[in-house]
């Protein structure tokens, strides 16, 4: 069995199993605390600060990121006093400084009533990128790691292995699609996709003949187990539909 | 609730082609009558045959087994399979592994849909005039129908059709 | 918006431009959609008198905003234009899946305007609008040419597209969607052909919203029960189409053959709905939405054989009983000519028998027609059919439709037509309220303008006897006022055997959010079907021609059930003008019109 402990979030008390992050604790009462790095497939890295709460432990009262915090024992957590909201907009603020045409970031700082920047730190380049590293884990998670961190402070990046066209890459574009501020650019032009500086043939369906995925793609459905054909998944629906109607 | 599971009948000789279920699918769904949305979809032929196509719930799901993050797992209770679209993270490897076509990723909401037979109340077989599709126990007669219906795609799969 | 789309697609064929505009809201509570919103707008827009072949007038194709929902039946569109059969305002309704797709793309309704120098089609994509050259589809029937056009733009997409009849300006043209769903009659097939335009392509991956989900599934719930507990709707149509009126309608003494001389077909059996389910029927079928199936998908054998959907009670009839053809295969094979080429299949039928009757009195004979027109002849019927799309030989005169033809011969009593339109299936001598509604329908000779039959044979909702004119002017007005609404609506026809006003007020308010009585309902219906009258008076026609060919009013039937019987229509007629809220000329006094807030189109 395992142990389950009461905890209370913003005077609501839930019991979660030992080790549970604060962020899921409080999912469970529905209290929603806002995230930018946290996605439920992946491992929690604590990098965009956003989800700070206040924690009182063992009588010491401190902000803690939730995503990452675990309940270890008895606590109370607190996610909208002063001092978070100061937090959140702090970081908010930050992230803004590096990203100030990311939507999400605006529509945060709106939200949160973000005073605009100092000009002299709106930056003139168009990096969307706020350095969370979904995408890095993403892409670990489907086996891949093509992506790591490079540099540090302000030069810190995300970038492929020797920041070449990434060997392993699948071009599935997963990494684009957990990016939480569409920082990671895909182009798809006839039989070619680009991600990541890679350019990737399109396997053309045999059947309508639409380019629908990549070879790599498929390669990969096929080492999980999987038999894969070369016709896209709208055609193989319409397919299957035929066969079933000659029975 | 026993433990009894069950399935989607479908029953193309039944089908008159109205497309009711995937209007129903959708709304339920997409909280609109939106076809392409829907989880099931009505393929109509020549000489009236229509054929509505939907999750086949697979015993050993190829999307699940394409699946890296668990957002899709073969309930062993319902033998449903179940999407957390939270833990999707639109790698599209599902939409590729099945088989039948029976997943589509759907990129402005970023969640791949399928058959989740409503949570145990389909509403395509709640709607479809004809009973055509039926919500029926698993039982020993069904799962014999299921099964020749099953040896006989086989075989004309066997054959080579198009 | 909830239940429409809010879009208006506006296509000039002359000028080669594509616009878009928000729906009149307006007018779309008053009119709801399809027939009614559409034909306000063509009131509104084209002028009654304009040359119905020619580049002013206008092809509306309309949706209603139950159209594409899960509504009771509610896969319907009308196609909206002057019809060049008989000048008057035809919005020709059709089934299949076509309807749903123009508002899962987007759209209310689209217009066609002007005419295009060659031939075209359009393709619309969700929001994509294409003008697409035609050239190499002119000529093709309807299912090559479907097939073609499903290939080179989305397999997915549906397609409403005219044969060679349309092309060649036959004036009972149909325009024909997924392979086999007709907008029939009035010809606006030869208005598509007469603009250049072959075919309209559409894709729509959107949806329809509606306001209130919980309060449209009531309502819903509430009307199928009724259409499955009525055995029309749930046992007679699924199990024999529309022809399980066949063996009714004869039994009453009331199906015309030979051109109207009889009305009692002894071999009526061999072509019945009974037959066919026995012989010929492969699938039953609904169109998008339909919880009836009464649609057929049927096989003709020997040498006849071909395969395809319908026919309709009222084809078997004019292929049938009135050709005096017993061979059903012969009539199946003329339909499924008929949904190939592009061809109404009533007026098809009653023109060949037309023929046939001039042919039988020796007014032509086969130096003219080039083939034996007699009665019973299910060959020449065949040939005449395809000679007809192509104007080829004699068949370039029974393009014309009947009434044309038996007046090129002196003869235009023989036509069976009001307003110049054929008038299908049911002898109003011995049903008398269809009498009046073939006399009084706006769009000429036509039974699904106020279908009298459901009450004077069928007992739906109550029973009425068909001998006597009691009561009928009354009852039609009601079955005409709710059969526009409904139309409007998206619904079909058919439900009303079922299901009334008040059902499909509820599916529509919760559908729309906008709140619609029975009342409301009854009262758009009477809106559009006075707006109606005033479009056909105002191009040309009067009170004289609210009449039936004199056979029927004068000729008692000769044999079966009925013999002896003629058409009481003159008795009818006053209480109907009176009812109606019309002079005696036949025309919505101004205090109608105020009433109904069209006094702006006085005539």
């Amino acid at each position: 069995m395992t142990e389950l402990i009461e905890i209370t979030i913003d005077g609501r008390k839930v019991a979660v199993e030992k080790g549970t992050k604060i962020l899921s604790a409080a999912k469970e009462l529905g209290i929603e605390i806002p995230t930018l790095c946290h996605h439920e497939a992946l491992p929690p890295d604590g990098n965009c600060r956003l989800c700070q709460v206040e924690v009182v432990e063992r009588g010491k009262r401190k902000l803690a990121v939730s995503c990452m915090y675990p309940v270890r024992g008895p606590m109370e957590v607190f996610t909208n006093t002063e001092r978070v909201m100061d937090a959140r907009r702090s970081v908010i603020r930050l992230h803004l400084n590096r990203c100030p045409q990311a939507t999400i970031l605006q529509d945060l700082a709106r939200e949160y009533g973000v005073e605009p920047l100092d000009e002299r730190f709106v930056a003139e380049h168009d990096d969307l990128c706020i350095r969370c590293g979904r995408c890095v884990r993403a892409c670990a998670a489907l086996g891949n790691n093509c992506l790591g961190f490079a540099g540090r402070g302000w030069d810190r990046t995300i970038i492929p292995p020797f920041d070449e066209p990434p060997v392993g890459c699948l071009g599935c574009a997963a990494c684009a699609e957990v990016c939480p501020t569409g920082a990671i650019k895909v182009r798809e032009e006839g039989n070619i996709r680009e991600i990541w500086g890679r350019e990737f043939r399109l396997v053309r369906c045999t059947s309508c003949g639409e380019y629908f995925a990549t070879k790599e793609q498929l390669e990969k459905v096929d080492s999980c187990g999987v038999e894969v054909s070369e016709i896209c998944p709208h055609c193989r629906k319409r397919d299957e539909a035929k066969r079933m109607k000659i029975s | 609730m026993d433990n009894a599971r069950k399935l989607l009948m479908i029953a193309p000789e039944k089908c008159i082609s109205c497309g009711t279920c995937e209007l129903a699918c959708s709304l339920a769904h997409e909280g609109e009558f939106r076809p392409s949305k829907s989880r099931i979809t009505v393929y109509r032929f020549e000489m009236g045959v229509t054929i509505p196509m939907t999750c086949f719930q697979c015993d050993s799901p190829a999307c699940v087994a394409a699946c890296r993050t668990s957002a899709l797992v073969k309930n062993t209770e319902s033998g449903v399979v179940t999407i957390n679209s939270e833990k999707c993270i639109g790698c599209r490897m599902c939409e590729m592994a099945c088989p039948f076509g029976n997943i589509a990723y759907n990129a402005v909401t970023k969640t791949p849909m399928k058959c989740d037979l409503c949570g145990g109340d389909p509403e395509c077989a709640k709607y479809c005039p004809t009973h055509a599709i039926e919500y029926v126990p698993a039982d020993a007669a069904v799962s014999k129908k299921k099964y020749e219906f099953s040896a006989k795609m086989a075989a004309a799969i066997g054959e080579g059709n198009k | 918006m909830n239940g429409w789309t809010g879009t208006v697609l506006r296509i000039n064929l002359t000028e080669g431009t594509v616009q878009k505009e928000p729906l009149r809201t307006d007018d779309a509570n008053e009119y709801i959609g399809g027939r009614g919103l559409g034909s306000k707008y063509f009131m509104d827009e084209v002028d009654p008198k304009i040359d119905a072949l020619g580049p002013g007038n206008k092809l509306i194709y309309a949706t209603g905003p139950l159209t594409g929902t899960m509504g009771v039946s509610t896969g319907r569109h009308d196609i909206i234009a002057k019809g060049p059969l008989n000048d008057t305002l035809a919005a020709s309704n059709s089934g299949g899946y076509f309807g749903p797709e123009i508002k899962y793309a987007g759209y209310d309704m689209i217009i066609f305007e002007g005419k295009s120098e060659k031939p075209v089609y359009v393709f619309i994509n969700n929001g994509s609008v294409e003008i697409r050259d035609a050239s190499h589809l002119w000529g093709k029937n309807v299912p090559d040419t479907t097939d073609i056009l499903l290939t080179e733009t989305d397999a997915d997409a549906k397609v409403s597209c005219i044969g060679p009849a349309g092309e060649n300006l036959v004036l009972f043209a149909a325009i024909i969607n997924d392979k086999h769903r007709a907008a029939g009659r009035t010809g606006i097939g030869a208005v598509m052909g007469s603009k250049n335009l072959k075919a309209l392509v559409v894709r729509g991956t959107g949806g329809v919203k509606i306001a209130d989900k919980a309060g449209f599934l009531k309502a819903i719930q509430d009307g199928r029960a009724k259409i499955f507990a009525n055995p029309v709707t749930s046992g007679g149509l699924p199990a024999f189409g529309t022809n399980v009126l066949v063996n009714i309608i004869n039994e009453v003494g009331g199906l015309p053959t030979h051109n109207w001389q009889e009305s009692y077909d002894p071999d009526a059996e061999k072509i019945s709905g009974e037959t066919q389910a026995k012989e010929n029927l492969s699938h039953g079928k609904g169109c998008a939405g339909c919880v009836i199936g009464c649609g057929r998908v049927e096989k003709a054998h020997g040498k006849f054989a071909s395969s395809g959907e319908g026919p309709e009670y009222e084809t078997t009839w004019a292929f049938g009983s009135d050709c005096g053809v017993s061979d059903v295969n012969a009539v199946l094979k003329a339909n499924f000519l008929c949904n190939e080429l592009g061809l109404d299949t009533i007026t098809m039928g009653s023109t060949i028998a037309c023929a046939m009757e001039l042919n039988q009195r020796g007014f032509i004979d086969s130096t003219i027609t080039g083939t034996d027109l007699r009665f019973g002849n299910a060959d020449a019927m065949v040939e005449m059919v395809e000679a007809t799309a192509y104007r080829k030989g004699f068949g370039n005169n029974l393009a014309e439709g009947s009434y044309r033809l038996a007046d090129s011969y002196g003869h235009a009593e023989l036509s069976m037509t009001v307003k110049k339109q054929e008038m299908p299936a049911y002898d109003p001598r011995a049903i008398q309220g269809i009498g009046l509604e073939y006399a009084t329908s706006n769009r000429g000779g036509c039974h699904v303008r106020g279908y009298t039959i459901s009450p004077e044979v069928l007992g739906l909702p109550m029973k009425m006897d068909p001998a006597t004119t009691e009561g009928k002017p009354q009852i039609l007005k009601v079955f005409q006022d709710l059969t526009a609404a409904l139309s409007a609506s998206g619904t079909c026809l058919f439900t009303s055997f079922a299901i009334g006003g008040d059902d499909i007020a509820a599916e529509l308010t919760a559908a729309t959010g906008v709140t619609y009585t029975a009342d409301d309902f009854m009262k758009i219906g009477e809106r559009i079907y006075n707006l109606e009258r005033l479009f056909i008076m105002k191009a040309g026609y009067t009170k004289v021609d609210d009449t039936l060919p004199p056979r029927l009013l004068n000729d008692p039937i000769h044999a079966g059930p009925s013999k002896g019987t003629v058409s009481h229509l003159t008795e009818m007629m006053p209480v109907y003008y009176e009812e109606r809220g019309w002079d005696e000329d036949g025309i919505p006094t101004m205090e109608k019109l105020e009433e109904l807030g069209l006094s702006a189109y006085a005539l």
